[in-house]
């Protein structure tokens, strides 16, 4: 995605974040939960694959 | 009465606990089209019958995707999802000229089995997720391509958004002490987890080269 899309294409989420009816998580406090899952969550197998393919490129450099 | 969000996308499909996966696959790949996924679960509203807001839920969205799956019986079979199927159909085919543009997507386990116990959709393009909530991503986003206008998100950050909502998911809910979220917050958990992976996958800015066109370190 290019920088121009990825813009257009966050403010879409955001629209769509503001138009759900309802709901009872407060905003402030699910993205503050949605970063730190991310950040804490456990690496997928092919997140172990792209660390070993970086460091194996910074080797041969 | 609330006026409905313009762009939704009525979602028919069961709601059971062996349906949940392909259930919230299915909804994620509608929010990360933009657009907002509705279903019955948002129907609380005591005032009106069942059918009348089953009603207004479809008079108010433009698509609709009918998921006819679940046939077996329990002790009986559940003829929720077909008549839902007709209903929507029926606003398309008899509705006044808004309901006419109706589009609709059907889905069942395997390609043709549908022949056998719904035939008179026969000739429609009802496509096969084979019980694999990924293979339902994929699907719904190609017939929102097909169907809506741009901007598309790319098949591979869709599916990447999906996997990270998953993965997050059980850490998330932990966190907010919430273990079994209502529609509109389970919404608002995968809007948040395809906000974080857009975050997460931005593009770099290109690399500096020096006078030769080499990328400089």
């Amino acid at each position: 995605m290019s920088a121009g899309q990825a813009a257009t294409y966050s403010g879409l989420i955001k629209q769509i974040d503001r138009t759900i009816p309802g709901g009872h998580f407060r905003s402030e406090k699910l993205r503050v939960a949605v970063e730190r899952a991310a950040t804490e969550a456990p690496k997928t197998r092919q997140d172990g694959k792209r660390a070993f393919r970086k460091a194996k490129f910074a080797k041969k450099r | 009465l609330r006026k409905p969000p313009a762009k939704s996308v009525f979602i028919n499909c069961p709601f059971d606990d062996r349906y949940l996966p392909l259930f919230r696959a299915l909804c994620l790949a509608v929010l990360a089209r933009g657009r907002i996924a509705r279903c019955a679960l948002e129907l609380s509203d005591a005032g009106y019958t069942r059918i009348e807001r089953l009603r207004r839920l479809i008079a108010g969205c433009d698509l609709g995707i009918h998921d006819i799956s679940r046939t077996e019986c329990s002790p009986l079979p559940r003829f929720n999802m077909p008549f839902e199927l007709g209903f929507f159909l029926g606003a398309k085919g008899f509705g006044p000229p808004l309901q006419r543009k109706k589009k609709t997507l059907i889905m069942d386990r395997r390609r043709y089995r549908y022949q056998r116990f719904l035939s008179d959709i026969s000739g429609q393009d009802i496509q096969a997720h084979s019980d694999g909530p990924e293979n339902v991503v994929r699907i719904v986003r190609r017939w929102l391509v097909a169907n809506t206008a741009p901007p598309h998100p790319s098949e591979a950050f869709v599916l990447r958004s999906y996997r990270n909502y998953r993965r997050w998911r059980p850490r998330i809910l932990a966190e907010l002490g919430s273990q079994r979220p209502d529609f509109s917050d389970e919404l608002r958990v995968m809007t948040y987890s395809l906000k974080e992976t857009l975050k997460r996958s931005r593009p770099r800015a290109p690399r500096r080269r020096d006078r030769d066109g080499r990328p400089s370190r």
